[in-house]
């Protein structure tokens, strides 16, 4: 079948990280709707279609961020609406830490449409490979900033913890994006709670322009209010103990905990 | 809106070509007159300074972009 919407991701450096089908389906649509870190991008995704539509007019401050998606939303349903074939170019992977084109999708197959999203190169899949971190070595727990400090997450101290759009942590409203000096002191402190003062976190940001680098700073939890905090911003948290060996496990399986993966 | 400077499309190109990275990582000046940028542009580039080549280009500076994320359940 056809589909009417297609979201695809368009990777995180600026046109390198694009996968082929996902090009494929940016060249072919009658129109692509797009939210991408830079302008250079749009540039790009530009010379690949003659319409392509940019989303970030939609943010204002003040106004509650869900408007805001819910309008990038009803732009690309309603060209589906009319019969044309709509593609969603978004940075990053379209379903990672993205709530626009999984609703998209959503509401097009409600409709009655057929929709489906192409994964592309998250923020997450370049950590990995800028900062050398394999999430099988200890594990690792990824919460955006907010929904980490409001709601009841336990972390496991024993694996990397990932913390999205840190620069917004404890950000109510919805509707600006500013964050005092306040709310980041009560977070260090939060965060205090399992680790260390001096446990040092990574900040860091994916290189977006080719002759960028990646950021990654280093900051101890307790001067975390210092630090540059952009929407842009992850922190990565590493492990502030070891991983302990689950007894009734081997017990219940007969095995010695010597045997473990000898060679 | 397509790519209409050197620089605009020099960036494009170097995100997508390895060998193109390879030479400018090597000798930037060189990859940098192949693709037609002038002794202004060139020096901004090295500079690896994104705010000065964003100016330079007429990108806003601001544009950079927000994670999208749902947090109201």
């Amino acid at each position: 079948m056809v589909s009417n919407l297609v979201v695809v991701g368009t990777g995180m450096s600026l046109a390198g990280q694009v996968s082929q089908i996902a090009k494929s389906h940016i060249e072919s649509a009658d129109v692509v709707f797009t939210h991408t870190p830079h302008e250079l991008t749009h540039t790009w995704l530009c010379s690949l279609n003659h319409d392509v539509r940019n989303l970030q007019d939609l943010y204002a401050e003040g106004k509650h961020r869900m408007d805001t998606y819910e309008q990038m939303v009803d732009r690309m349903l309603s060209e589906v609406r009319l019969g044309k074939k709509v593609c969603g170019a978004f940075y990053g992977h379209p379903g990672v830490f993205a709530c626009v084109p999984h609703m998209a999708v959503e509401q097009a197959r409600k409709e009655g449409f057929s929709a489906k999203m192409e994964p592309g190169i998250s923020a997450e899949a370049c950590l990995y490979a800028d900062l050398g971190i394999d999430p099988g070595n200890y594990g690792i727990q990824s919460f955006e900033a907010s929904q980490f400090f409001f709601y009841d997450h336990q972390p496991n101290t024993a694996g990397y913890i990932l913390l999205w759009q840190i620069g917004l942590v404890g950000e109510p409203t919805g509707r600006t994006f500013d964050v005092d000096s306040d709310t980041i002191h009560a977070f260090q402190d939060f965060l205090m709670q399992w680790y260390p003062p001096e446990h040092e976190l990574t900040l860091y940001e994916a290189a977006v322009l080719p002759i960028e680098t990646f950021r990654a700073d280093k900051v101890a939890i307790k001067d975390l209010h210092k630090a540059q905090l952009n929407l842009i911003t992850t922190a990565i948290i590493p492990p502030a103990r070891k991983l302990e060996i689950n007894r009734s496990v081997f017990d219940r399986l007969g095995l010695a905990v010597d045997q473990l993966f000898k060679r | 809106m397509e790519a209409s400077s050197n620089l605009e499309k020099f960036l494009i190109a170097l995100s997508q070509d390895a060998d193109l990275m390879d030479l400018y990582t090597k000798n930037p000046h060189e990859a940098m007159e192949k693709h037609g940028l002038n002794k202004e542009e060139q020096a901004v580039v090295l500079t690896g300074d994104t705010k000065k080549i964003e100016k330079m280009i007429g990108i806003k500076v601001d544009a950079r972009g927000i994670l999208i994320i749902k947090i109201d359940k």
